[in-house]
């Protein structure tokens, strides 16, 4: 039983940051997909990605911690190869339809909801290794 | 709602303190509620989450009329608007009247109410209740009227639910409370009468309690609730009974023949052996199973949680916020230093009473383990998917501590609150902790936070919103969009 009501409030407040149109979720608030998530312009080989959040059965009491990007998601390296994000991989959940699972989750204790998981999540793409580093145990 | 169902109006006591602490006598007055719905058993039951007064300088009063000014409206229907809220209740007084009935310029207010609510929220509902002199008595009543037509359905039972105990105030309450002498009390329970009287000892025959989770401790709960008179009771439990229980768990006079039983089951039989005037029932099912959780929850006065792990727990709070129920959490606990030897045992009994400020959420009075919260709510596949990556290693499966007394310390504290609060002695304490190893009995007075989204009354609360918000539609992702 996921607490619809803060999912309804946090999905507007979503509408109205990236748009109508990019916010997409079902009637039954089992996902949530942002498309065209802005990156940091030329750190990654897309402008752009989708992000796939997958709603906890019993959200607010369990927090956001499933989530995939775009399979072909990739940084940008200055020389060389590019290279695949941390904490990405490949052959769980929605492969087929074009993810790859990011095991991403708030730091331990914090459950700040859809807007708090976006807003790490932001900080995560901002600095992927960095944030990682930051947030080991 | 239709006709033949019971019609009920849920209040909280500091609610309804607030909804019916009129200013004056000599004038009338008015005040209004937003509330939900929900059904159950008995029938349906309007549940109050927010009670909006008129300010002095936002209405007229006499004697025989009393009207809010245009801003209030303003006011008021904002918060309808922002809650969502399903049903409008107004109360007002006829302070010329002992048993008062409605007028025909309260049939015009409702009409007026209705038009104006329908603009909000098509689905919602009017209520009206009009008190007489000194609350005494009181008149109730649903609107089910298209614009302009009048048609009331007529509602039989106002409920509190605070730390003063559950009231029940039927519409001419005064005269419905029996005498003492009039209440038989079987000598059985001879002595429990003279301890909580004989009122209190009805009372406790008829409160519906529900016991989640029936395992030593679930048990021992059960045991005490069931000598001190309580007939309503239903204890929910999934599991069966193993070896591993047999010596905490109360009832077993046989333990093989105990073994592999249902443990609510076998606990509903024997409360029915020991009290033939007991309605005792079992339900074999996971608190995870919502709806069954849900619909007991609905049918009950009491809720009780004698739960090993935090996860139930809180998905109980969250039920007992929706519809409005108290909930006692009964919890020990033994901890080990690294030597394997006791260096903690503590017993701990708290109360949640949705919509009273002094009794917040488990969550909120910070007795819960997020960590293993975050582990036990989440989905078998994301686990699957973290152990096969290599983020968990390892199981955390290894059952804690647990023996008979500290089980017994705490059921007994909770037991004797319990029967204080039904009948109507004295307010529960928030929360009582009892440290075993120093003998140090604590009272605990945790803080609610208004933001909280289980017991806050913020928009995002699920606090007294029933059966609102509850339907999920199955949409898997492989169709999407």
């Amino acid at each position: 039983m996921r607490n619809i009501r803060r999912l309804r409030l946090e999905l507007n407040a979503l509408q109205n940051r990236y748009g109508r149109t990019n916010v997409v979720f079902p009637s039954g608030y089992d996902w949530v997909k942002l498309v065209e998530f802005p990156l940091k312009p030329g750190q990654y080989n897309l402008p752009s990605c989708t992000v796939l959040i997958i709603i906890p059965e019993r959200y607010d009491m369990a927090s956001i911690r499933e989530c995939y990007v775009d399979r072909d998601l990739r940084l940008r390296a200055t020389f060389g190869e590019s290279q695949a994000l941390p904490h990405v991989h490949s052959g769980f959940g929605y492969d087929r339809d074009g993810y790859r699972w990011l095991c991403f989750e708030e730091p331990q204790g914090k459950n700040t909801g859809l807007i708090g998981f976006i807003d790490t999540l932001r900080a995560y793409f901002t600095d992927p290794h960095g944030y990682v580093k930051a947030n080991e145990d | 709602m239709n006709s033949t169902e019971k019609l009920k109006i849920s209040f909280s006591e500091s609610q309804y303190d607030r909804a019916i602490g009129w200013t004056d006598w000599e004038l009338e007055d008015v005040s209004y509620c937003l509330g939900f719905g929900y059904r159950n058993n008995a029938g349906s039951t309007v549940i109050i989450r927010d009670v909006l007064k008129p300010m002095a300088s936002e209405l007229s009063r006499s004697r025989y009329a009393v009207e809010p000014f245009p801003e209030f409206f303003c006011r008021l229907y904002d918060k309808v608007q922002a809650t969502g809220a399903e049903f409008l209740l107004q109360s007002h007084t006829h302070p010329f009247c002992d048993k008062p009935t409605f007028s025909s310029i309260d049939d015009e207010s409702a009409l007026r109410l209705n038009r104006d609510l329908k603009k909000i929220n098509p689905k919602a509902k009017v209520v009206q209740v009009v008190y007489g002199k000194d609350n005494g008595h009181f008149e109730a009543r649903v609107f089910n009227g298209a614009n302009e037509e009048t048609d009331f359905e007529y509602l039989e039972d106002i409920e509190v639910m605070g730390p003063k105990r559950m009231l029940h105030f039927g519409q001419h309450q005064k005269n419905n409370q029996k005498e003492t002498a009039d209440i038989e009390i079987p000598l059985s329970e001879d002595r429990n009468a003279r301890a909580f009287g004989n009122i209190g000892v009805e009372v406790l025959h008829n409160i519906k309690v529900l016991i989640l989770g029936t395992g030593g401790l679930g048990s021992a709960m059960a045991y005490l609730l069931s000598r001190l008179g309580f007939r309503m009771i239903t204890v929910y439990d999934q599991e069966r009974i193993d070896e591993t229980n047999i010596n905490r768990f109360y009832f077993v006079s046989k333990p093989r023949a105990a073994i592999g039983k249902f443990k609510a089951g076998f606990v509903a039989k024997a409360m029915r052996v020991f009290n033939r005037f007991g309605k005792y029932r079992a339900i074999n099912a996971s608190i995870y199973n919502e709806h069954t959780a849900s619909e007991a929850i609905k049918n009950t006065d009491l809720i009780i949680t004698a739960l090993d792990s935090d996860g139930p727990r809180l998905v109980a709070c969250s039920l007992a916020t929706r519809y409005g129920k108290p909930l006692v959490n009964v919890s020990n606990a033994i901890y080990l230093d690294e030597n394997k030897k006791i260096k903690g045992a503590f017993s701990s009994c708290q109360w949640f009473i949705p919509r009273e400020e002094k009794y917040p959420c488990l969550r909120c009075q910070g007795g819960l383990d997020d960590k293993a919260i975050e582990q036990e709510l989440m989905s078998q596949r994301l686990k699957e998917m973290r152990r096969k990556a290599g983020y968990i290693v390892g199981t955390n499966e290894s059952p804690n501590a647990q023996v008979i007394p500290i089980n017994s310390t705490a059921a007994g504290i909770a037991a004797w609150e319990i029967a204080l609060w039904a009948s109507g002695i004295r307010a529960p304490t928030p929360w009582i902790h009892y440290d075993m190893m120093k003998n140090n009995y604590q009272v605990l007075q945790g803080v609610g936070n208004t933001e909280c989204t289980i017991c806050g009354n913020s928009p995002a609360s699920c606090l007294a919103t029933g059966d609102a918000d509850m339907e999920l539609d199955d949409v898997s992702i492989e169709n999407k969009e």
